[in-house]
């Protein structure tokens, strides 16, 4: 018996060993990403998703490469040139004008050093109070001294939200472009002074706007010209008035102090080089605390004023085509840039019209309960260690952010990709492509600055064949580019653009900012 | 009649401790009756070498992530032992993996044997008494590792001195311990621990020992290392493989508790020992506080606009809270063939199988939950952050800042069968099967294991 024993746990040792050659393991990123469980979006939502036109080109800030971030010059170029995005960062003023900028630092992208420096713009904040708050007498006075009092003691300088939209106009977007970019830089930058760009602003441009100026003809100084009453001079935006609308906002960072929001009627002329397209907006809500609480709110009535831009609060045919003939613009502008093909863009007038993006977890939330999946969104990843970052861009951690986008009602995931110059981290593997495919999600990621990175995604390179024949190029849906002239060439040459549908040829980049007076 | 009663009453005390004397000479701390010896009866001195080794064999089976089946050599170990009048000295050492690692290094004194009982001290680098598990040589072990709850939550050896009494029905084993053995912290003291086991054996005979008692332990943690701004970060990692060697990966069960300063451990034993069967367990209850200097961290992040302004609203963002954890084990054995099993009275403890061609068949379960979770928080595996349930609903809410300071280190039932032979006392194999179910958060795909475990061992 123990005999018997003895040689059936022998017996068991080998069968063990024999076990253990035969089906070794190791962490295998394909397989995981095969297994892994993702989350799906309901049929409703697909449709929303596919509001967007396939391989749709999204003009980042306008551009980064060509022209001053997110100005007049920037997106007026990006929709010439045939973006189907214009493409922005949301923040707001003291005053409660949503803006659109990127940095929340206002030092690297303006002149504020040399204008405010990190003083409290006393002067100018007086102005803007007796503007907004028009009164005489003593009592008057001491309102305002209260206001600038308590100005003083919460201001946090170089913030844009401690300035009001007035002081903001007062600084230059265009000037540290030329100094910073010598072999891009164009004397039209300053010469037409670039302002930091407000949500109306980018929604006019996309429209085919472009802003109302002095000029020599209008005498600063008159009694509907509120900006640049006592200083203006020719070349400067005109305001019609501001005035207060009775709503508060919660400063974020003046240490949550209470603000008026005020309504800013700038004026726009029609664009006499606009040449017909008319693009969508692509607009980023940045980490709550750097916005007011109701920010999405805010952003969701503007939408509504602004153009008929919320398709929630407007009727826009279900079909309407991405691009038509020019034939369609009888409203063109008097000396346009034209398509050699007659054909223009048209997103901006289709249900895609706005997409709404977002790194920021919080704000993927709230956006969700404001906006209900209505209106296409896009969840934003990057790789690291802060408060909205994907960490863990294994298969299981790729797939819990893909299953976050879903259950906050996300159409997009838009993951960092990998190249020079920018040497982002890399998030658009094939097999995270692949996941987001199976989420049944599209794929937006950003941002090409170069020929190779179009080629690697859109699968001219054999990038991700190691993945086997599961993942097929391009991993790509639609796409974020600073050279929009590039990654369009790039879209026709390789056929992923109808030359026939889409306006072509490809414009000059150069030849176009020429033509939009931003000369050398 | 009255001297022969007298001698009766001296007599019988003194052989009971002799016997046991003589079993602490022969088998004071190494795993078998040593093979080389040399005895020097004129001087009263015996001296002793020895080794062992230990070599598995494992198979794994996991849903998502692998472990690594195969073999290796998971113990090699060298001893030697002198024993000089009542003096004891034991030093061993491992070898595994080629690496070389301090294990027991001591000197022992008994300093009183009497008719109730002996009362020694120690000294030296050896495990601490709170665990019957963790004091139980690997080697005598009835199962080819430890439960996952003694790795986690159990000290190990340090670096201390003790103070033994022990007797029949009574067991008392206490001392203070050094929290590190080389002293190589980076600053300032480091911490020490306080540990003790108690007994109690209410039947102990050859034939049936029934045992009862208590480990306690309070724990100083001083040693860690500077943060910022000087502050001075302590640590506490609590970890255990899963219940094998060949694969030793910890990840599974694994947590680090941050500013951990101060810890106490209650341990509850059992412990019946018949010829031919033996059922123990313990169960581990392990509270830990933490302390941080909040002010100085609070004052380091002034400055800038998304400082915290008051230190209130700092610690709101930055909870602190003790973390307790626990877990526990039974095991069962019956001797299928040998002559029976043997209890050890100087540790309380289960001695090993080693009769000439002995068979037992063992079974254990056990748990260990190592997770200090905040009701309704959420986990997203993404970023490793637990998220707070903030309107009430249950479900933690998804936001950029702050987190929960909720804690996983994961939570493992397991469920072990084990054959064990030993062909002498020398040399032994044992085989096993368990199951294991895991529920940790940063191992979502992970729930079932299964492995087939090898061991053959021998020391002389």
């Amino acid at each position: 018996m123990r005999n018997k024993l003895f040689y059936a746990s022998l017996a068991c040792g080998l069968l063990l060993s024999a076990t253990s050659c035969e089906d070794q393991k190791f962490n295998d990123t394909y397989v995981d990403a095969d297994r892994i469980h993702v989350d799906t979006l309901s049929a409703e939502m697909q449709k929303v998703r596919d509001y967007v036109p396939q391989y749709a080109l999204v003009a980042h800030r306008g551009s980064t490469f060509w022209v001053p971030e997110e100005t007049e010059s920037a997106y007026r170029w990006a929709r010439e040139m045939g973006a189907d995005y214009l493409e922005c960062d949301m923040q707001v003023s003291k005053d409660g004008v949503v803006l659109a900028l990127h940095d929340t630092d206002l030092k690297r992208t303006t002149n504020i050093e040399e204008v405010f420096g990190e003083r409290f713009p006393e002067q100018l904040r007086r102005e803007y109070y007796e503007i907004i708050y028009k009164g005489i007498g003593d009592a008057h006075k001491k309102f305002i001294d209260s206001l600038i009092a308590q100005d003083i003691k919460y201001f946090v300088p170089n913030y844009p939200s401690s300035y009001t939209y007035y002081e903001l106009m007062h600084l230059d977007a265009g000037k540290w472009f030329n100094e910073d970019n010598q072999e891009v830089a164009r004397k039209g930058f300053e010469t037409q002074c670039q302002y930091i760009s407000t949500l109306e602003d980018l929604i006019m441009y996309s429209k085919g706007y472009r802003l109302k100026r002095y000029t020599t003809d209008i005498t600063p100084g008159a009694n509907n010209l509120v900006w640049g009453n006592a200083t203006a001079a020719a070349g400067h935006r005109v305001v019609l008035s501001m005035a207060t609308t009775g709503k508060k906002i919660t400063n974020p960072v003046n240490y949550y102090t209470v603000d008026a929001i005020v309504d800013y009627e700038c004026d726009y002329i029609r664009d006499e080089k606009w040449g017909g397209n008319i693009p969508g907006i692509y607009i980023e809500f940045k980490e709550p605390w750097l916005n007011p609480a109701g920010f999405e709110q805010m952003v969701y009535d503007e939408l509504a004023e602004v153009e008929n831009m919320n398709i929630m609060e407007s009727n826009v045919p279900e079909n309407t085509p991405f691009y038509v003939n020019r034939s369609e613009r009888p409203q063109i502008g008097s000396n346009p840039i034209l398509s050699e093909n007659g054909r223009v863009i048209n997103v901006g007038e289709t249900r895609g019209k706005v997409i709404l993006q977002t790194f920021s977890l919080q704000s993927l939330v709230q956006v969700s309960k404001v906006f209900k999946g209505e209106v296409p969104m896009c969840f934003l990843l990057w790789l690291g260690t802060g408060a909205t970052d994907l960490t863990y861009d294994d298969p299981q951690g790729y797939a819990s952010f893909i299953n976050l986008g879903v259950e906050y009602k996300a159409h997009y995931i838009g993951p960092c990709i990998a190249g020079a110059p920018n040497n982002y981290p890399e998030l658009n593997y094939p097999w995270q492509h692949n996941l987001i495919h199976r989420a049944k999600m599209k794929n937006h990621p950003y941002s090409f600055d170069t020929y190779d990175q179009m080629a690697k995604y859109f699968g001219q390179y054999n990038w991700g064949t190691e993945g086997g024949s599961r993942y097929e190029a391009p991993y790509v849906d639609a796409f974020f580019t600073n050279h929009t002239d590039m990654s369009l060439q790039y879209l026709y040459n390789f056929d992923w653009r109808d030359k026939e549908i889409a306006p072509y040829p490809v414009l000059d980049p150069n030849d176009v900012l020429t033509k939009l007076g931003y000369t050398k | 009649m009255a001297i022969t009663i007298m001698k009766k009453y001296i007599l019988l005390p003194a052989v009971l401790v002799a016997s046991m004397l003589s079993a602490n000479v022969a088998k004071a701390q190494e795993d078998v009756n040593p093979l080389l010896k040399y005895i020097n009866k004129d001087n009263g001195l015996e001296a002793s070498i020895g080794g062992r080794m230990f070599a598995d064999l494992a198979y794994y089976h996991t849903e998502w992530t692998p472990m690594n089946s195969g073999a290796a050599i998971t113990d090699a170990r060298v001893h030697a032992a002198l024993k000089y009048g009542k003096w004891y000295l034991y030093a061993d050492f491992g070898f595994g993996k080629g690496e070389f690692s301090q294990k027991n290094l001591f000197v022992r004194y008994n300093f009183k044997e009497s008719l109730k009982g002996i009362h020694s001290v120690k000294a030296g680098y050896y495990n601490e008494p709170s665990s019957m598990s963790m004091m139980t040589s690997s080697y005598n072990y009835h199962f080819i590792t430890r439960p996952t709850v003694a790795q986690a939550l159990a000290p190990g050896r340090a670096l201390g001195a003790t103070y033994k009494f022990y007797s029949r029905h009574f067991f008392a084993d206490q001392g203070i311990f050094a929290q590190l053995k080389y002293n190589d912290q980076q600053e300032g003291y480091q911490g020490f621990s306080l540990s003790g086991r108690w007994l109690w054996k209410p039947v102990n005979n050859n034939a049936l020992t029934v045992q009862f008692g208590t480990g306690l332990r309070y724990q100083r943690i001083n040693g860690g290392e500077v943060y910022q701004d000087g502050v001075y970060k302590t640590n506490m990692h609590v970890t255990s493989n899963m219940q094998t060697y060949v694969d030793e990966t910890t990840a599974f069960l694994s947590c680090d508790l941050p500013w951990a300063k101060d810890a106490f451990t209650l341990n509850p034993e059992f412990l019946v020992k018949s010829d031919r069967f033996f059922a123990r367990g313990e169960f581990t209850w392990k509270k830990v506080w933490k302390d941080r200097d909040d002010q100085t961290l609070f004052e380091s992040q002034l400055g800038g606009q998304q400082s915290w302004t008051d230190l209130s609203g700092w610690r709101g963002g930055n909870k602190l809270r003790p973390t307790i954890l626990n877990g526990g084990y039974v095991e069962l054995g019956y001797l299928i063939f040998g002559k029976s099993y043997t209890y050890d009275d100087e540790y309380g403890l289960l001695k090993g199988m080693g009769d000439k061609n002995a068979l037992e068949i063992v079974a254990r379960y056990s748990c260990t939950d190592l997770t200090d979770i905040t009701k309704g928080d959420r986990f997203l595996i993404g970023n490793h952050k637990f998220y707070p349930d903030k309107d009430g609903d249950g479900i933690g809410d998804i936001v950029d800042y702050p987190y929960s300071s909720s804690i996983d280190g994961g939570k493992m039932h397991a469920v072990t069968l084990g054959l064990n032979y030993s062909f002498n006392q020398y040399i032994k194999i044992m085989g096993e099967y368990q199951y294991a179910n895991l529920s940790n958060v940063y191992f979502p795909d992970d729930e079932n294991f299964h492995q087939l475990q090898l061991r053959v061992m021998f020391a002389f």
